[in-house]
């Protein structure tokens, strides 16, 4: 089965590589009128309108967006957690979504965010012959995010590939994602053991990232309280994606190692069926 | 002070090292990496609060638990401490012998003391009654009932004594102590037995240290003169150099010499004083452990012959007794006042009042004994009298008074009879012509322990060159006189004369002085036991013990529910703690993480 990525909610034009999304944008196509409000573009004003009809009113054109995909991958080490299907499962959907940005005619390119975030080598090429992924960064990929924000692709769709396990304010993340962006979606990758506490007994928890060492005893009030903890972790970071129009698509990492299948992106209006 | 009535139950310490055990295991952690911390943390809790608090709890809890285990383990050995209320009885036995006085960091006597003023001040009540054992024990009349009293008594605790016969004072102890009272015994030596549980402690303070003392001192005259003898013993393991110096009562010295001993050996050094000294002084003044028994002090023997006189009618009887006079040295048989009758008289009378008489009888009819000859050897006429091989002839006619000192089967052959004033009747049966006797050598020893004891209780001193514990006896005829005894610290005694005789105790070493309004004797006192010289087998530490069930339960408490309360009380708090700690989970501030980690990159 192949899939192209969807380009919600954009109609693609032309084969020229521009595709003009049905959303209102500052395309030159003119697509309707509507009433001024504070902080719309004063470019954007009708002044004729205005003379006519003493009214501001500004021109709505429609959405431009470019045929590319920015895929961002989080490249730091909790995403190659021992003993899970994080690293493969990553790498996978990785390849299957920039095959099917393939089919619906995008570019691409592979972002990876180490200690930076860089474009890889040999990025904008099939993901068979992509170089440079190890997943061994000890970062915060929200801080990078904020201190290296590379020029992506404006009117571009972005989609980052994270396990979004760290400590920081999702909002400022995404805020940065989805500048000038035509799109942007975000799958979470988690593991099982990320969702699922362990068993109950003294624990002795290693961070992957940092190797800091926590002594704990886990029991099921402490396994109820991670359960809530995560909870409202996912909470967050869903509330933070719909505030600023991004999907957030959750996968399990050991699901879809072994199922390879891409049912939740195509719920989500991301891909479709060729 | 407290102990524990059933030690074995501190056993139970031994789950000390299960509890840590416990801990230990309960605190292996399974590792276990995670993606991120994050999810593992409290974001909204400060920084500094949890860790440190979790710490604290985990050590507080353990400690908790083990001082709980440790109170249980104690109430379990029912520890239990004196009682206030109670009058402890104790009576205490000092060992009053001059070995005691050895220095070694101090004296036995000494560390005794303090031991003893130790004991005493960790008890509030208590009557104690003193006991000084030397050659036999002496109750010492008063009661201590506080410190002062006790210090009060031990000042007549001298050490002075040539020996200390624990044995009888022991046995007086027991004869003065109550059921309830306990018996200590101070001394310098271990106990020839362990005392048993109960009633009797025995507490040594003695060191086995090297001693150089002299043993033995006499003086004694001669045609000659005065010659002196002193013997010398090295009581230790190791050979030891000093030095002999003899002075006079000035202090001019007369003689001085340098000598060396092996290991245990002994030496004698004679010496004749220049004429006319009196008193003489040896001491060996390099010094060492033991200083009572490193001098003495020798006074002239007096030499006053025994005024005698003979009235036997018998020829060859009289010659035979003026032969063994004359060869004895010291009997006068001139005519004027005599102090011993020798006479052939069966019932003769002395008309001097103070003599002695000597009758030998020949009896009829008469019988010849060659013995085996039964001897009083505590007489004094016995001394060094051998009658092997002598035949002796007696008759057997009528019954003689007085005590037999001397029999051939059921045959008194001499008796002695002390009549008033202190005057002796000696009656020997002998028929000279039928014995061998006066031609064998018993004949002049018998002479001459007849003279020698006559001469001891002639007026004035028996002896003037005493041992430490003997008694010094000083005969006089006037009895009537007042008689005080001055000792070498010029502390003055009065002594009562008993008949003729007044009898002075030697038991400090030095010169002592009779006086009275009419005669003036010196005698002098010389630490010369070689028993107490010998310090190689004192040692120290306490044998006994009190603490029966009878006296636990008379002058002792128990105290384990004090621990046991201690131990609720320790349990209560461990519970609190232990709740306090579950609702600090409930409302989320459960302790754990690690703070400083928490909010690094995921």
């Amino acid at each position: 089965m192949r899939y192209r990525l969807q380009v919600p909610p954009a109609v693609p034009q032309g084969s020229t590589g521009i595709l003009l999304g049905r959303g209102i944008a500052s395309s030159l196509e003119f697509m309707d009128y509507r009433e001024y409000q504070p902080g719309d573009d004063l470019r954007r004003v009708d002044w004729n309108a205005l003379a006519r009809s003493d009214k501001l009113t500004v021109k709505l054109y429609r959405d431009e967006i470019h045929p590319h995909v920015d895929l961002i991958l989080d490249g730091s080490r909790s995403m190659t957690l021992a003993g899970s299907a994080k690293r493969p499962a990553t790498l996978a959907l990785a390849a299957a979504l920039i095959e099917a940005a393939g089919n619906a005619g995008y570019r691409h390119t592979v972002w990876l965010i180490d200690r930076q975030c860089r474009q890889i080598p040999r990025g904008a090429e099939p993901p068979d012959v992509w170089e440079g992924i190890d997943f061994s960064a000890p970062v915060n990929p929200g801080a990078v995010l904020a201190r290296y924000t590379p020029a992506w692709r404006t009117r571009g769709i972005r989609i980052f590939l994270s396990d979004l396990l760290w400590l920081g304010e999702p909002l400022e993340t995404l805020y940065r994602l989805a500048d000038r962006a035509a799109a942007v979606h975000v799958v979470q990758v988690l593991a099982r053991a990320d969702i699922e506490p362990p068993q109950r007994g003294n624990l002795r928890l290693v961070d992957s990232e940092t190797g800091s060492v926590r002594d704990i005893f886990l029991d099921a009030a402490a396994q109820k309280r991670y359960r809530d903890k995560f909870t409202r972790h996912q909470q967050h970071w869903h509330r933070a994606c719909r505030q600023v129009g991004a999907t957030l698509t959750n996968v399990t990492a050991e699901t879809f190692w072994e199922r390879q299948r891409l049912d939740a992106f195509l719920a989500a209006n991301i891909l479709q069926v060729c | 002070m407290p102990f524990f009535a059933y030690p074995l139950a501190l056993l139970g310490l031994t789950s000390i090292p299960v509890l840590v055990g416990l801990y230990w295991l309960r605190s292996r952690f399974r590792r276990h990496t995670v993606s991120s911390l994050v999810l593992w943390d409290e974001p909204q809790r400060p920084r500094q609060g949890g860790r440190r608090l979790q710490r604290f709890q985990g050590s507080l809890l353990f400690i908790l638990e083990l001082l709980v285990l440790l109170l249980f383990v104690a109430a379990a050995a029912k520890p239990m401490i004196r009682s206030g209320r109670v009058t402890r009885h104790l009576v205490v036995v000092l060992d009053d012998s001059y070995s005691l006085l050895a220095e070694n960091d101090g004296s036995a006597r000494q560390r005794a003391q303090e031991a003893l003023e130790a004991e005493l001040r960790d008890t509030p009540r208590f009557t104690a009654r003193f006991l000084r054992a030397g050659p036999s024990g002496q109750l010492l009349a008063e009661a201590a009932t506080d410190l002062r009293g006790v210090r009060r008594i031990c000042q007549q605790w001298t050490c002075q004594a040539p020996a200390g016969n624990l044995t009888d004072a022991l046995q007086l102890a027991h004869e003065l102590a109550a059921d309830q009272s306990h018996i200590l015994i101070l001394t310098d030596q271990p106990p020839p037995t362990i005392p048993e549980k109960g009633t009797v402690q025995w507490w040594s303070f003695g060191a086995p240290v090297a001693n150089l003392a002299i043993v033995h001192a006499a003086r004694s005259g001669t045609d000659a003169g005065d010659r002196c003898l002193v013997q010398v013993r090295n009581f230790s393991a190791l050979p030891a150099a000093s030095r002999l110096v003899v002075t006079t009562e000035d202090g001019a010295t007369i003689r001085e010499e340098a000598f060396s001993l092996a290991a245990g050996q002994e030496n004698t050094f004679r010496w004749v004083p220049p004429a006319g000294t009196a008193a003489v002084r040896v001491s060996l003044p390099d010094g060492d452990a033991l200083s009572i028994d490193n001098q003495v002090v020798l006074l002239p023997e007096r030499a006053e012959p025994v005024p005698v006189r003979v009235d036997i009618t018998g020829p060859r009887l009289r010659l035979a007794v003026q032969q063994a006079l004359a060869a004895a040295r010291i009997a006068e048989t001139g005519p004027g006042r005599y102090r011993l009758l020798i006479t052939d008289e069966p019932n003769a009378v002395a008309d001097e009042p103070l003599a002695w008489t000597v009758s030998i009888l020949a009896e009829e009819p008469p019988a010849a004994y060659l013995g085996p000859y039964l001897l009083d050897e505590s007489h004094r006429l016995t001394e060094g009298l051998a009658l092997e091989g002598v035949i002796w002839a007696a008759g057997r006619r009528q019954e003689v008074p007085g005590r037999a000192i001397l029999l051939a089967g059921d045959v008194p052959l001499i008796t002695d009879q002390q009549t008033d004033n202190e005057r002796h009747y000696v009656r020997i049966r002998l028929r000279p012509e039928l014995s061998s006797l006066t031609r064998s050598a018993a004949w002049p020893v018998l002479f001459w322990n007849l003279l020698e004891w006559r001469r001891r209780h002639l007026p004035g001193l028996e002896r003037v060159n005493c041992r430490l514990g003997d008694k010094a006896v000083f005969v006089t005829e006037n009895p009537n006189d007042e008689f005080v005894l001055v000792d070498p610290a010029g502390r003055q005694e009065r002594l009562i004369p008993q008949a003729n005789s007044l009898t002075a105790p030697a038991d400090r070493p030095g010169i002592h002085e009779i006086r009275s309004s009419t005669e003036t004797a010196r005698f002098a006192v010389n630490a010369l036991q070689p028993d107490e010289s010998d310090l190689r087998r004192n040692g120290s530490g306490r044998w006994g013990n009190w603490r029966d069930e009878a006296t636990l339960q008379r002058e002792y408490r128990r105290i384990d529910w004090v621990f046991l309360l201690g131990a609720l009380g320790v349990l209560a708090v461990h519970a609190g703690l232990i709740h306090r700690h579950s609702q600090m989970y409930r409302f989320g501030e459960a302790p754990g993480p690690d703070r400083k980690t928490a909010g690094r990159p995921g």
